[in-house]
């Protein structure tokens, strides 16, 4: 069961065309730095719209009212199936999981794996006291299995700083990213502070799902809140591969739904209220921002 | 004085831990008492070459732990100087065998340590009992005339002190440093170790560990001997964030005090003004770290002080959305390590916020991709490092009592 840790939040949001996106070639490592701006001409937002435990499906543009710093906007809906989804596995692999939990661990990402559908990508980040991207966005199944299972334990756990290169790795393609970020504590050793990533989140348009085990503090829940993601907090490690499925499974039944920002301010952040006729529990991103961030 | 000729003892000494006969001493009455372990204790303790693993010390390193009560209270009171500096030195190189050989292993029943891994828990291990001894050894030492023998205690607690963090050995730590404060109260070294301690005890690696020592401790001072054991990651503690959360900061509060006492007995002390500057911007004080910290930022410090400044500063203008400040900052971090990961994501940090998204992800990939080879990154170390380190003080004590 997804806690609802971050129930109808009314937000939303993602970039761009303008964008121009320009990396995840599939099958490719990192051969040159994506090219993205941070300047917003068209926004775009994944939805998740629920009544009671069940994804509400037959909704069109009519359904859906965006507020974008309180002003409405004319909604368009997106064909889902146009864009790809993109998954960065995020996986701690600190040296507090023994080997019995590894296993779990890396059976799940497999499971995440072996579900990805043509023209779906996904990417590796794995996490102790360093972050490395153990591959960028591929389409290489075989590879990303063995990856996947390779990673070496160490101890700490950089947490945050991982979130933080996971969601920037996320906005590397073209198409629909999704992070499934999972720990089994909170962080211990990131130079990033929860704040600082919260900020990140605001600024790049990964929908983050965090799957945990045990103590989690209050960032990880608000990350996943304010990127219109859901946070889990299982009990076992031997559930967590139906998490991720069930996960992925939910993100490619969500709505896309983009709008060209007018009547609003260009510059600055942009608080988004997302609802839908009907009621239901709406779930979005918070907002987005659109510029640099003020200098104080 | 006890004597013993040396052919007896490396006839004891091979025999192991078997002692000598008394018949065979003589001379081990002292005070009536008769304790044939008391002469070759003192035989030990002048044939032991400091810093070897030799017969002496595994001899007494052999030794039940409730061996040394009676031959310290019998030997030391009449002992000079010269003798308790090498006795010092036995005990200290036994302890340090006995964490870091497994020949030579500490003895059961010796005082137990948890060990704590990312946060949780992982188990118990058995501590050497010796540092204890030489806490007791140097409480006489410091005693005696003329300067040199309280520059070799305070000497001495300044580099095991730094070594116990330097191993996270916090619980065995925090014994020698209350030891060695309650000696040297004025030393400003002795005062930043402290401060280090609970800045470590503060920190998100220790926090429920901090928050169970801290009901253990509050219960003990009611009168209660007992704590049930502490379940692990998955038991139901529906309060511990929010106690772990108030642990963290009444540690950091502590270590803001000692950090501040350390400043202010040597205002030179960089070190401290950076700890002090990172448990400010900790507890939510951004602005006032930047003050703290700006003169070490500023100075010309070796390496690993030099990182932990310009990090510290970075994060902290970062906080306060100075971002020019944050990123010039955390540049100088990255020349200092040759680009450590973390401060290569506080740069990136910095471009996201002022809107250059694409070199942020230019920035942590080119740290953060596979076969880019991992660095050293000071970071992940600075609660359990000082500078000087712990081998630098542990060779000057070691000059100091040659």
């Amino acid at each position: 069961m997804i806690a609802r840790a971050c129930r109808a939040v009314p937000s939303a949001v993602w970039l761009a065309a303008a964008l121009g996106l320009a990396m995840a070639t599939p099958g490719a490592a990192i051969a040159q730095p994506a090219v993205f701006s941070a300047r917003v001409d068209v926004v775009r937002v994944d939805v998740d719209v629920r009544r009671g435990d069940t994804q509400v499906a037959g909704l069109t543009a009519a359904d859906f009212e965006i507020l974008d710093n309180g002003v409405r906007q004319r909604v368009e809906l997106v064909s889902a199936t146009a864009l790809p989804v993109n998954v960065v596995l995020a996986l701690d692999g600190s040296n507090s999981l023994d080997a019995k939990e590894r296993g779990h661990l890396v059976a799940a990402g497999r499971r995440v794996i072996d579900a990805l559908r043509p023209q779906e990508t996904a990417a590796l980040v794995t996490f102790s006291d360093r972050v490395v991207i153990q591959t960028p966005f591929t389409d290489d199944a075989g590879r990303l299995r063995t990856l996947v299972g390779a990673s070496a334990p160490a101890t700490d756990t950089a947490l945050y700083d991982a979130a933080h290169v996971a969601m920037l790795l996320g906005t590397s393609a073209p198409g629909r990213p999704i992070v499934i970020l999972f720990s089994d504590g909170d962080d211990t050793a990131s130079v990033l502070t929860g704040d600082a990533l919260l900020d990140t989140a605001q600024r790049t348009g990964a929908v983050v799902c965090v799957v945990t085990l045990g103590e989690s503090g209050q960032v990880l829940p608000r990350l996943a809140e304010v990127t219109g993601g859901v946070f889990v907090k299982e009990t076992s490690l031997d559930r967590v591969a139906a998490r991720f499925a069930e996960i992925l499974d939910g993100f490619r039944r969500r709505y896309v739904v983009s709008f060209t920002p007018t009547g609003v301010a260009r510059e600055g952040w942009h608080t988004l209220s997302v609802k839908v006729k009907g009621g239901g529990d709406v779930r979005a991103r918070s907002g987005y921002w659109s510029g640099p961030a003020p200098t104080r | 004085m006890v004597t013993i000729g040396r052919v007896a003892l490396v006839a004891a000494l091979t025999l192991g831990a078997a002692l000598p006969a008394a018949g065979q001493i003589d001379s081990t009455t002292r005070r009536g008492v008769k304790d044939p372990r008391v002469a070759a204790w003192q035989a030990a303790v002048r044939t032991h070459v400091q810093a070897k693993i030799d017969e002496p010390l595994t001899t007494v390193a052999a030794w039940p732990t409730d061996a040394f009560d009676r031959v310290l209270k019998v030997v030391l009171p009449d002992e000079d100087a010269a003798f308790l500096a090498r006795a010092l030195v036995l005990h200290t190189d036994i302890a340090l065998a006995q964490r870091t050989l497994p020949e030579t292993p500490p003895p059961s029943g010796g005082p137990v340590a948890v060990v704590v891994i990312d946060g949780q828990r992982t188990r118990t291990v058995t501590r050497s009992p010796h540092w204890a001894v030489a806490r007791r050894i140097a409480a006489e030492l410091v005693k005696q005339s003329g300067p040199d023998p309280a520059a070799i205690v305070a000497a001495w607690y300044r580099a095991s002190c730094a070594l116990m963090q330097e191993w996270g050995d916090l619980d065995t730590l925090e014994a020698q440093l209350e030891a060695g404060v309650a000696l040297f109260g004025r030393d400003p070294v002795l005062a930043l170790q402290r401060g280090t301690l609970h800045q470590a005890f503060g920190d998100a690696r220790l926090a429920d560990y901090a928050r169970e020592r801290r009901a253990l401790t509050a219960m003990r001072r009611n009168g209660i001997g007992t704590v049930a054991s502490i379940g692990g990651r998955n038991a139901s503690r529906p309060d511990a964030s929010a106690s772990g959360l108030s642990a963290s900061r009444a540690e950091l509060n502590v270590a803001e005090r000692e950090f501040r006492r350390a400043l202010a007995l040597d205002p030179t002390l960089h070190e401290a003004r950076i700890r002090l500057a990172h448990v400010l911007s900790q507890l939510g004080n951004d602005r006032q770290a930047v003050e703290v910290v700006q003169p070490a930022a500023e100075a010309d410090l070796p390496p690993f002080s030099a990182f932990y400044a310009a990090m510290i500063l970075g994060r902290s203008q970062e906080h306060l959305g100075r971002f020019a400040e944050a990123g010039a900052a955390y540049d100088r971090a990255a020349a200092h390590t040759g680009g450590a990961q973390s401060a290569e994501i506080g740069r990136s940090r910095v471009a996201l916020a002022q809107g250059r998204p694409a070199e942020a992800l230019t920035i942590v990939t080119a740290v953060t991709a596979q076969g880019v080879s991992p660095r050293d990154d000071p970071w992940t170390v600075y609660f359990r490092f000082h500078d000087p380190d712990a081998e630098t003080l542990m060779l000057a004590w070691r000059e100091r009592v040659k």
